[in-house]
């Protein structure tokens, strides 16, 4: 079964804006919770799957800028939409770069890897999903950063967007999980 | 009193089809960057609240006059018209909502404004720090202006808000008095 495991919003130079993990996601906003503040929240972890993942979030921020220059030399129009940008480790990592410069990468546990089945999910439904989810999140991140009180080039915390990214998760898993049940 | 709700009703949805139209986004952001201006340069949430409440009135005096030439409405004959004119015409022309009113008081001199949307505050968070902070304090200066012009001395507060975890927000609006038409100093006899 192939699910989201992990969501990083990375902003101009790199930092992190928001990171979202399947596991730790809990840990984390409990902890926002009690402290409040935004630095805490990023900081803290309750697994050593969150930092792994972090660390693997940030191994694709270099790919997706050797991506894009290499599109901006190309004559070919310039898609935000880089798709998967390669598989790292037990995931697959796909990505996208705006026009400001925000990057969101997107890390996917694909079970069949892991496991001796064979993997029965085509990557172009992955695909054609992962663009949708993508297009999703941005647009919850358009909706957060309107928030007069998000500082711009901040950590976003915001309740409203820890939930809307979590639908947006349980969405792609429910309809990967959904194809995959139809195909064996 | 339905068919006088009804017309009112049909008043209003008419004259917000002729207003110019503004986009919504770019609204809601204007306000909160004057909210966030406010609240860096004055520190204190309860100066800021007075400030919007001022900023509020000085519009409401003036909207006041627009809202009788475009709306026809002559004048109100009690308390209740008054608040069916401010709900269904004055809102639904200016801001494009109803807000319901509710919860009229023994005496008819007080009711409530429950609003289930409001562009102004579409997309805000209230950080914590903040809870003090009537975000939408503009309007009740607004209505308290404007119903000043018509020689009605209201008080306006919120006592709920959807930015604080309430499900509507409902504004309270208590009749005081009429106020006294008095001439300014200039013209008084010495």
């Amino acid at each position: 079964q192939i699910m989201i495991v992990a969501i990083c919003i990375a902003g101009k130079q790199n930092e992190p804006l928001y990171f979202y993990c399947d596991s730790a996601t809990t840990a984390k906003s409990e902890f926002a919770d009690i402290h409040g503040t935004e630095k805490e929240a990023l900081n803290s972890f309750s697994s050593s799957d969150y930092l792994h993942l972090q660390m693997l979030s940030h191994c694709c921020l270099d790919l997706v800028q050797e991506k894009k220059t290499r599109a901006l030399m190309s004559t070919s129009p310039f898609e935000m939409y880089m798709g998967q940008l390669l598989p790292i480790e037990d995931y697959r990592a796909y990505g996208c770069y705006c026009n400001t410069h925000i990057k969101f990468i997107v890390l996917c546990d694909s079970f069949g890897m892991k496991s001796t089945n064979v993997w029965e999910v085509s990557p172009t439904v992955i695909d054609s999903n992962m663009k949708e989810a993508i297009g999703a999140i941005q647009a919850a991140f358009v909706g957060a950063m309107q928030n007069p009180f998000q500082p711009v080039g901040c950590p976003i915390v915001s309740k409203k967007f820890d939930n809307v990214i979590h639908q947006i998760v349980q969405r792609f898993n429910s309809i990967i999980l959904s194809t995959n049940k139809r195909r064996s | 009193r339905m068919a006088q709700q009804k017309s009112f009703q049909r008043i209003g949805e008419t004259v917000w089809a002729k207003m110019p139209r503004l986009n919504a986004e770019v609204f809601t952001l204007t306000y909160g960057s004057l909210v966030m201006q406010l609240l860096k340069d004055f520190d204190d949430v309860n100066l800021v609240n007075e400030q919007l409440e001022k900023m509020g009135h000085n519009i409401g005096v003036r909207l006041v006059d627009e809202f009788l030439a475009k709306s026809g409405i002559a004048s109100c004959s009690n308390f209740r018209d008054t608040a069916d004119a401010i709900s269904k015409i004055a809102f639904k022309m200016f801001l494009g909502i109803t807000p319901e009113v509710a919860s009229w008081n023994k005496e008819n001199n007080s009711f409530s404004l429950i609003f289930t949307e409001n562009p102004l505050v579409d997309f805000v968070e209230l950080p914590p720090k903040y809870l003090d902070l009537q975000y939408c304090n503009v309007l009740c200066g607004v209505i308290k202006g404007a119903l000043e012009m018509v020689q009605l001395q209201v008080e306006c507060k919120f006592i709920r808000d959807v930015l604080k975890g309430d499900d509507v927000t409902e504004l309270r609006v208590e009749l005081k008095g009429m106020v006294k038409n008095a001439m300014s100093e200039e013209y008084g006899e010495n």
